[in-house]
């Protein structure tokens, strides 16, 4: 009895190593969003009272697994107490599947795909100024490009910094 | 003369948690529907207007779910801590684990299905992220609860001969999860197999079986 009891005790160790060892060596996903290899920002459309332009950025997944984009979104970070003649707001869509509105649908990067992610701009004009005074005016500006991922495993959120350059806004207008 | 059927899809609105299913049936396909007919809805549509729609972060993955949902392949519905989590939180735990285990030793002797049999009704109907259209694609979605009680009160309020709750693909894969009394559920999926409800975007998870009860 206690040798059968002993045996069952080894067969089920030897289950846990082995499906430890069957997990770890599956992998996960290792999605990249780069951020540093972005276009330069290329006109949309431009009126009297907005500019509306885009940049795009390669996205790929180097791991084993699937992983997944749940949601993209951005935050512009260019308060008002340091320029307040513009209004820039923005929103994250997939190159390879445009929408028109403000929602991302959540998609999934197999290993060894790569897309595009394209984020488009509005810039607006305040306080009664011209677009052209306000794309002048504009300083450099920082914007967090935030992604809620999961593959297998957890939860996580990736934030990634954009620059656009005050140069890179005025030849829009060129 | 003999009389045939007619597949007619009802397209309405994206059906939400805050929709009554029966009562969007009346009012986007009222007028279409019969007392010879069959009605027919999308399972997932159901399960959503039941409340069958989660995030994965209203899951909390417990070392079961982490260990058991590497045993499935990438692409499945429950490969994911989180929806793995959501069959033990429907199956419970136990049950779960004894369907890997019994599921397992079949695969080893050339038996397939047996998890999915033994596992729960939920384990082969939860679809992970991004199995559903927006607002719901990034939501882990149940199967409907208790699909024949739900045919039966789409029956009785639509006035139809009967009714159905069907998952169907494009794939030519079409299985009936519930039916009204009168229905038969191997007709009504072979009827479905081209997929009538067509794809999310196109917004036709109800689908009407015209003259059903006459050209059977």
């Amino acid at each position: 009895m206690l040798f059968i009891l002993k045996v069952i005790a080894a067969l089920i160790l030897l289950a846990v190593v082995v499906i430890g060892i069957y997990i770890l060596l599956q992998g996960k996903e290792e999605m990249f969003f780069e951020v540093t290899q972005r276009t330069k920002a290329r006109l949309i459309k431009r009126s009297e009272n907005k500019l509306e332009f885009e940049v795009e950025l390669p996205m790929h997944n180097d791991g084993k697994e699937e992983g997944i984009i749940l949601d993209a979104f951005i935050r512009v970070y260019l308060p008002q107490e340091q320029y307040a003649d513009a209004q820039l707001r923005g929103r994250v869509n997939l190159k390879e599947a445009p929408r028109e509105d403000d929602y991302f649908e959540a998609m999934l990067l197999g290993p060894g795909v790569k897309k595009t992610m394209v984020v488009k701009f509005e810039l607006v004009p305040e306080h009664g100024v011209t677009l052209k005074q306000a794309v002048e005016g504009m300083p450099d500006v920082d914007i967090a490009l935030f992604l809620d991922c999961r593959g297998r495993t957890a939860l996580y959120t990736v934030k990634k910094i954009i620059t656009l350059h005050k140069d890179e806004l005025q030849a829009l207008l060129a | 003369m003999e009389t045939k059927f007619e597949i007619v899809p009802v397209p309405t609105r994206i059906l939400t948690h805050h929709d009554d299913i029966v009562e969007a049936i009346v009012e986007y396909g009222g007028d279409k529907i019969g007392p010879d007919d069959v009605v027919c809805v999308a399972e997932s549509v159901v399960a959503i207007t039941q409340g069958g729609a989660k995030r994965s972060e209203d899951f909390k993955p417990g070392l079961l779910a982490k260990v058991l949902c590497r045993l499935f392949p990438s692409k499945g519905s429950i490969s994911g801590w989180h929806s793995m989590q959501a069959l033990i939180d429907a199956e419970g735990g136990m049950r779960v684990l004894i369907a890997v285990i019994c599921g397992f030793a079949a695969k080893c002797v050339g038996v397939s299905g047996v998890f999915y049999r033994m596992a729960g009704e939920q384990a082969r109907l939860i679809d992970d992220v991004t199995g559903t259209m927006p607002p719901y694609d990034k939501h882990i979605v149940y199967g409907p609860h208790n699909p024949s009680k739900v045919a039966e009160e789409i029956t009785s309020g639509t006035g139809a001969f009967g009714a159905a709750v069907a998952d169907v693909n494009d794939l030519k894969r079409s299985c009936v999860l519930g039916v009204s009394k009168g229905v038969n559920a191997d007709e009504v999926a072979q009827i479905l197999i081209d997929n009538p409800f067509g794809n999310g975007s196109q917004k036709t998870p109800v689908v009407v079986i015209k003259n059903y009860r006459r050209a059977r």
